[in-house]
């Protein structure tokens, strides 16, 4: 086979400079303080972590923050109460909008221990009836939930389960650059410090298992700056609607993104 | 045995603030892996930067450290450069690795044109790997700037979820991928779209500016524009040098509005955006809404910080740490007793005076232990008095019988 002609670029000869490299250390997790759910906003520095570029040409690099959308997590949603047991408590992971979902499934026809289905309905952020095959993850609706009916278990049409799950906004997450808070780990300190930036911009999350399209910066070391390793504990605010929010865990991953480039 | 009080505030003060530290310190990714990257060669600004004519294949080589101290397993992804919304070059995700150009398919993206291997890389703490791809640019690319990226990317996040909102973090590192095709025709092109206001979170208004730069270049246009009211009275104003733009790109800028609520009316715009000496000039007039306005004012917008009654327990025991020790502070500085002579406060026994010789050389100490029939003095007071002292008369020689004599 042909090899295609390769030219290097004019950029990759004389004049260049070896980069260092540049890596995210030492991430920490973060629960946010406590705060009442009346309050609707906190602001928080959240997930120090290391921030490096060792061996540098002082060619600069920049830190961006994409994140997921703030959910409860599917895994012990169901709650059956007094009801015969499920196979599982959990649900697929809820894809709605509304912020506090609330299910209900209803048992609509008493299923004997061999019989293989159970008939259902719901209600609730979304309605509908089916026929749900024991042993397996039912699909409710369009909106990621299951529910998970035990093989070999009876059910009677007094059984009921309830579930509270929800997504925060995608827009819940800003970031707060008075907040973030850059020191120096080992370098040199003063000037060289990378900077905070990123003003209040708003970092519209993806969905509760994708991360935002655009992720916003929210640090910057400029050319001859941000050599050595830095702990950077980004400073952000989280906005809920009091209304229509659980007093459950809402939990998502961030990214962060150390790069290099124009 | 007796604790002095003073002993017990400094160490109840650093048993307090050893309490705060652990607890506010953010549980820590354990034995994590984390992907340390540089080109493989040398470039004028760090990242890779080919000047290339369309149909050319270029070869180039990315180096990977695991920098964590865990095994890492690190994807490795091609990608488009876009501009945020915010301006500057962002990077994409692996979830939409090809957005840039208008009609977000990755048409002036030169992620598409990157090859790397799909396989993830495993390195144990401190290994390092040498991933070799290739950038084949289009024969029948525009010239002009294309701007894609590779990045390394250790998917598994830290989670803590123990609270009300928990935020896990994982790691990705990018290395630009720069390729300039020569001879670029456009270098100024750029448009300001009709601007609207819309709403956050119920909490405050954003201004939407669509952009658009047109040029085939790089670039960090400048803009300028004021938010006039039916009164002609400017209202929102700005005037800075954006941070780049990728060739070809259209945002809608995303100004908030965070120190003034803009009522229902209608507004003008009047901006000037562009690359240096070519700005151009756009006008518009539009409608806010009762809806777009219904945030509350700039100061009322619900506490930014929570309240410290309302943390968690760090901080609960931080807030209260800092209040024992005043406390202590405070008792402390009760139990300081006044010198009758000099009038200070000390710490310590202070020396009470049974003895009206020990001060008979001053005469306010003598006048005041005659008069309230107590007197409590410092130590150095004390001292100096007795410095002070006169000294005692010589003793009367007493008689001596003579001896009888024999």
């Amino acid at each position: 086979m042909a090899v295609m002609v390769a030219i290097a670029a004019t950029g990759s000869t004389a004049v260049g400079v070896f980069a260092g490299t540049l890596s995210v250390t030492v991430p920490a997790s973060t629960t946010l303080p406590s705060t009442a759910i009346s309050a609707g906003t906190l602001t928080a520095g959240v997930n120090a972590a290391n921030w490096a570029e060792t061996a540098g040409t002082n060619v600069g690099w920049k830190g961006t923050l994409a994140v997921q959308q703030f959910h409860i997590i599917g895994t012990n949603a169901w709650t059956p109460g007094a009801s015969a047991v499920l196979a599982n408590n959990n649900s697929g992971q809820y894809i709605g909008a509304t912020q506090a979902a609330f299910y209900t499934v209803n048992v609509t026809a008493a299923s004997a221990g061999a019989t293989t289905t159970v008939a259902i309905s719901w209600s609730g952020d979304e309605v509908g009836s089916g026929t749900a095959t024991k042993n397996t993850p039912f699909v409710m609706g369009v909106r990621g939930m299951t529910i998970d009916f035990l093989s070999g278990q009876a059910y009677v049409v007094t059984d009921v389960y309830t579930a509270r799950v929800g997504n925060l906004a995608t827009s819940a997450l800003s970031v707060a650059q008075a907040t973030t808070v850059i020191t120096l780990v080992s370098g040199a300190g003063g000037t060289n410090l990378p900077t905070a930036t990123g003003g209040t911009s708003t970092v519209t999350s993806g969905s509760p298992s994708t991360y935002s399209t655009t992720p916003v910066k929210f640090v910057t070391a400029a050319n001859t700056k941000g050599v050595g390793t830095f702990s950077v504990t980004p400073g952000v605010t989280l906005t809920w609607d009091p209304n229509n929010t659980w007093a459950l865990p809402y939990t998502a991953s961030a990214q962060y993104t150390i790069a290099s480039g124009p | 045995m007796k604790w002095p009080l003073h002993r017990t505030a400094a160490l109840a003060a650093v048993l307090l603030l050893g309490a705060i530290v652990s607890f506010s310190l953010p549980v820590s990714a354990v034995g994590a892996g984390s992907p340390g990257v540089r080109p493989g060669e040398r470039f004028p600004n760090g990242y890779f930067e080919y000047a290339a004519q369309p149909g050319t294949v270029i070869q180039g080589s990315l180096i990977i450290t695991n920098l964590g101290d865990g095994p890492g397993r690190f994807l490795i992804y091609a990608g488009d450069g876009l501009t945020s919304p915010y301006t500057g070059v962002v990077y994409a995700n692996r979830d939409k690795p090809l957005v840039d150009g208008p009609l977000g398919n990755g048409e002036y993206g030169a992620g598409a044109w990157i090859s790397v291997p799909s396989t993830p890389v495993v390195l144990a703490p401190q290994q390092q790997t040498t991933v070799k791809f290739t950038v084949t640019v289009p024969k029948d690319s525009a010239p002009g700037d294309h701007v894609g990226a590779i990045s390394a990317e250790n998917p598994e996040p830290t989670l803590d979820s123990n609270g009300q909102f928990t935020l896990g973090v994982t790691q990705r590192t990018v290395q630009a991928v720069v390729v300039h095709i020569p001879n670029p025709i456009d270098t100024t092109g750029v448009h300001v779209g009709k601007p609207h206001v819309s709403t956050e979170n119920h909490k405050r208004q954003l201004l939407n500016i669509p952009l658009e730069y047109r040029a085939d270049v790089l670039a960090k246009p400048f803009m300028t524009f004021t938010v006039t009211d039916p009164q002609k009275k400017p209202v929102v104003h700005f005037d800075g040098q954006f941070d780049t733009f990728v060739p070809h790109s259209s945002i809608v800028y995303v100004y908030p509005l965070d120190n003034v609520l803009l009522p229902p009316a209608n507004y003008c715009f009047d901006g000037d955006f562009g690359i240096k000496d070519h700005e151009q000039h756009f006008h518009y007039c539009f409608d806010v809404t009762a809806s777009e306005a219904n945030v509350p004012l700039p100061g009322q917008r619900g506490p930014h910080v929570a309240p410290a009654t309302a943390f968690g327990p760090s901080v609960v025991i931080a807030v209260g740490g800092v209040f024992m020790v005043a406390f202590l502070l405070f008792l402390l500085l009760l139990r300081r007793k006044r010198c009758d002579h000099c009038n200070r406060r000390k710490f310590g026994h202070l020396i009470d005076v049974h003895d009206a010789g020990d001060i008979r050389g001053c005469a306010g100490c003598t006048a005041q232990y005659r008069k309230l029939k107590k007197l409590t003095l410092c130590r150095s007071c004390y001292r100096l008095h007795l410095r002070d002292v006169p000294a005692e008369p010589p003793p009367t020689p007493q008689a001596v019988q003579a001896p009888a004599s024999s």
